[in-house]
């Protein structure tokens, strides 16, 4: 295959599968993108960074991630997508249940080729177009706003910020670019391709979302139904800047398979009076290690981060939230849940930094575990520094079992204890799957339902 | 009938109950009364399925013993259990659970069941009769409930699950005049349906406004005397528990 | 500098630890019944401090409350707290309480109170709060004759009880 043919392929991460990651494969992307030349210095000097970087000594275990593994699973033979019949009869069932629509269900489930939704998506684009909003991948902004990306890009997350921010500087790919301008207030949530394009799933998906002063924006990626992904390692950045009195939320959803590293950098800059709301939803993969940030770097910014972790046999969840508190009058809440059963481990792992200059900084932490069984894990690592007198800052965390006596008085009602479980279960993470459209909400239950299901019966 | 022979119920290797026999037929009120601790509340738990304690004996509803039978099962066959300390339970909405409850019953018994509307509706009606506000329906179980409100949810669930005998466990403590008279109808009602009421409470005026037919003193473990109508009742209530 | 405490008695086992004075401490729970209490109240004044607390229990129905009340003046203060419930220690419970005042803009306080749980039959929580002086209660003793040194003293005193 020529390098043109090859360059029509989405995805850097094809190319790299066939030749390996060096000096040579990064300049063949950019090239085979025609990309301007700060943009191949930006990914040489990541992928300068990531060779020299260790891995982190903490988190999940990555034991088994090597360098060597890392190229090798960028290296995978291409055309490894499975067969319909090939695909677990347990995810099938979920499609089932979930009420996946028939279209879907080949795509998430790795069987066949991209489901291209462009009709929906140019409808859905120019409903954004005529609010003044920009919405397109972040590859297609290189060429269509180059001078705003070259300003953000890289500016929230550095290259050199982790090994996995380095990885995904020098090989993005894919993933979404937004622009909101002054006083836009955006109506409907921005979806990602309407969550089915091989776009959304990429490998090293790089995302900047920009609201500029008083704008308002809600961006959903991802979703609940179990997506199969041939590719190993999910190294993903986020960059989101909130100026002033804007507004910002960005809700996720991963359900990925059971054989994905998934290592996410998402941080957020919140200026002055703007507020950032991160809801996360960390269901499937392997290993999963996110931490969404907001850096309140304004005075009266707001940080609202909400996260869920499901960790069921063979899966590590290792995810929280960080807030810096760099100006006065900021706040912070943070509520995590999360559910470990059959051998699953969730760590809430969390920052909270409130600097000197934070004067009048409020601070509110709330982390549940429920811990189905004494073979799964719940662990929780919260650092919390503060370097003023006039902060006010509450932590509050619990570990425990479902109640016995709150089955018990549905049982008196006639539920049956599977029934009772599920429904205790979703309360436990009522206060998440409220901020979740209705669609996803009502998906995320079912699946929470099955889950139990699997696990009682 | 409710038939209650020889009922031993353990928690710890203590016996807290210990060899109690009673019988409530369909369409009685009996009342039910015991220093703290002498074990009126264990009798409740331990009769609908509690897995606190270890319960022997027989309990049968209509010769269908349900000694081995769970919580749930207890519940589909008629019988219904008003707690004295109802559970609070984060997150999860009130009419939901308690559509999801009546209907499991209802399909048990070969009835219809409630559509969403339907129950919504019911709901809300039998809500505002027993003087609940409306809008209580739509929080979550019992979450932010004073005592009082937590007892009047427990009154809505034994309306809307229509069992065939109700063990109520002091569901009168936090109520206001208005409320217990509220209590009161229902209660007679209940009873004009030929439903068996187990009432254990102090409230003296409750217990004359209705008609009673048998009176239980309970003192460690044990029905320690036993009478027609509520004249047991009323000189306990006079003398107290020291007879 | 570590001290490792081995309880192996059932009861009521009551500890007061100074910050001051230690770098790394250890409790195990080798004994069922051990209900183990540590209090740690102390005021920070010009020092900073580093310190290790580590909790773990290794059998059934052990159960460990440690509540630590901090107010610095001039100071940092470092605290890792590290709680462990394996698998096997049904019916334990644990509580960790850790409250800092701050009582001028040169401390700092950073907390740590991290939690491993592998026992789903038992309790576990923590809490950790930041305070500052509550300028309500500083007016009111004020406008009671009190001087704003001699109000905070008095909040001072009132916190760590």
């Amino acid at each position: 295959m020529s390098v043109k043919e090859q360059a029509r392929i989405v995805g850097a991460e094809e190319l790299s599968r066939l030749i390996g990651i060096s000096q040579r494969v990064v300049k063949k992307i950019s090239l085979a993108k025609g990309e301007p030349d700060w943009l191949l210095r930006f990914r040489l000097e990541a992928l300068g960074f990531f060779s020299k970087m260790p891995l982190p000594d903490w988190g999940a275990d990555l034991s088994r991630l090597t360098l060597s593994r890392i190229v090798s699973y960028l290296k995978t033979t291409p055309g490894s997508v499975r067969a319909w019949d090939q695909v677990p009869k347990s995810i099938r069932t979920t499609f089932e249940r979930l009420g996946v629509p028939e279209a879907e269900r080949k795509f998430l489930a790795g069987v066949g080729a991209q489901f291209e939704s462009e009709s929906v998506y140019q409808r859905l684009n120019e409903d954004l177009v005529n609010q003044g909003v920009t919405f397109c991948s972040l590859d297609e902004a290189v060429k269509l706003y180059p001078q705003v990306v070259k300003d953000y890009l890289g500016t929230i997350v550095s290259s050199s910020d982790n090994k996995f921010a380095a990885l995904n500087s020098a090989l993005w790919s894919g993933g979404s670019f937004v622009y909101v301008p002054d006083d836009v207030e955006v109506e409907l949530p921005v979806q990602a391709y309407f969550r089915i394009n091989s776009k959304n799933f990429g490998q090293f998906e790089r995302t900047l979302i920009i609201a500029e002063p008083r704008a308002r924006v809600h961006y959903i990626e991802g979703c609940t139904a179990p997506t199969y992904s041939e590719q190993s390692i999910h190294a993903a950045v986020v960059e989101v800047v909130a100026k002033e009195s804007s507004k910002i939320r960005y809700t996720t959803i991963q359900n990925w398979s059971n054989n994905v590293y998934n290592l996410v950098t998402k941080r957020a800059l919140a200026q002055k009076g703007s507020t950032v709301e991160w809801i996360d939803g960390n269901i499937g993969s392997m290993v999963t290690m996110k931490y969404p940030c907001v850096i309140l770097a304004g005075k009266g910014a707001r940080a609202d981060i909400l996260s869920l972790a499901v960790a069921g046999q063979g899966q590590e969840q290792d995810a929280g939230a960080k807030v810096i508190h760099l100006a006065p009058n900021t706040s912070a809440n943070i509520v995590s849940k999360s559910i470990s059963r059959d051998g699953g481990i969730a760590t809430y792992r969390g920052l909270v930094k409130v600097e000197k200059e934070a004067l009048g900084s409020k601070v509110s932490v709330n982390c549940d575990a429920l811990l189905l069984d004494n073979y799964s894990k719940a662990n929780t690592w919260p650092d919390i520094q503060v370097k003023n007198n006039r902060t006010s800052l509450a932590h509050e965390a619990t570990v425990g079992q479902i109640d016995s006596d709150k089955i018990f008085y549905l049982m008196s009602r006639g539920i049956s204890e599977i029934e009772a479980i599920s429904l205790i279960v979703n309360g436990f993470i009522d206060d998440f799957s409220k901020e979740l459209p209705m669609e996803y909400a009502v998906e995320l239950n079912r699946l929470i339902q099955l889950e139990m299901e699997g696990s009682v019966g | 009938m409710l038939k209650i022979e020889n009922l031993i119920v353990e928690a710890e290797n203590k016996k807290i109950i210990d060899g109690l026999d009673l019988v409530l037929p369909a369409g009685e009120t009996h009342v039910l009364m015991g220093a703290n601790g002498s074990g009126k509340t264990t009798l409740g738990l331990g009769l609908m399925g509690s897995p606190e304690y270890l319960v022997n004996g027989s309990i049968k509803i209509d010769d269908q013993d349900l000694i081995k039978a769970s919580a749930d099962q207890r519940a589909l066959a008629g019988l219904f259990l008003g707690f004295q300390h109802p559970q609070e339970i984060p997150g999860l909405n009130f009419r939901h659970f308690l559509r999801t409850s009546v209907n499991n019953v209802r399909r048990f018994r070969n009835q219809p069941t409630y559509s969403v509307f339907e129950f919504s509706k019911l709901i809300k009606k039998t809500a505002v009769s027993l003087g609940i506000d409306a809008s209580m329906v739509d929080r979550n179980l019992n979450q932010d409930c004073s005592g009082g409100e937590k007892k009047k949810n427990e009154l809505l669930q034994l309306l809307l699950s229509e069992p065939k005998f109700a063990i109520i466990d002091e569901c009168d403590s936090g109520l206001d005049v208005d409320a217990i008279k509220v209590m009161t109808k229902v209660l007679k009602r209940l009873k004009s349906q030929g439903v068996g009421i187990l009432l254990i409470t102090h409230y003296e005026r409750l217990i004359n406004s209705l008609d009673i037919e048998r009176s239980y003193l309970m003192t460690q473990g044990k029905i320690l005397k036993s009478g027609h109508g509520k004249d047991l009742a009323k000189a306990t209530l006079e003398f107290g528990y020291v007879s | 500098m570590v001290d490792i405490i081995s309880i192996e008695k059932p009861g009521q086992h009551e500890f007061k630890i100074d910050f001051n004075s230690i770098q790394k401490i250890v409790f195990d729970l080798n004994c069922s019944g051990v209900r183990l209490d540590i209090t740690s109240k102390q005021k920070i004044t010009n020092s900073n401090l580093s310190v290790k607390l580590e909790v773990n229990h290794y059998q059934p129905d052990t159960h460990s409350k440690i509540i630590v009340k901090n107010v610095l003046k001039a100071s940092r203060l470092e605290l890792i707290g590290k709680i462990s419930l394996p698998p096997g220690v049904v019916g334990s419970t644990t509580d960790f309480r850790c409250d800092s005042l701050l009582t001028d803009l040169g401390s700092a306080v950073k907390t740590v109170p991290a939690m491993n749980i592998g026992e789903n039959k038992v309790k576990a929580s923590h809490g950790v709060a930041v305070a500052q002086f509550n300028q309500e209660h500083v007016f009111y003793l004020m406008s009671r004759g009190l001087s704003k040194k001699q109000a905070e003293n008095l909040l001072v005193r009132s916190f760590l009880r």
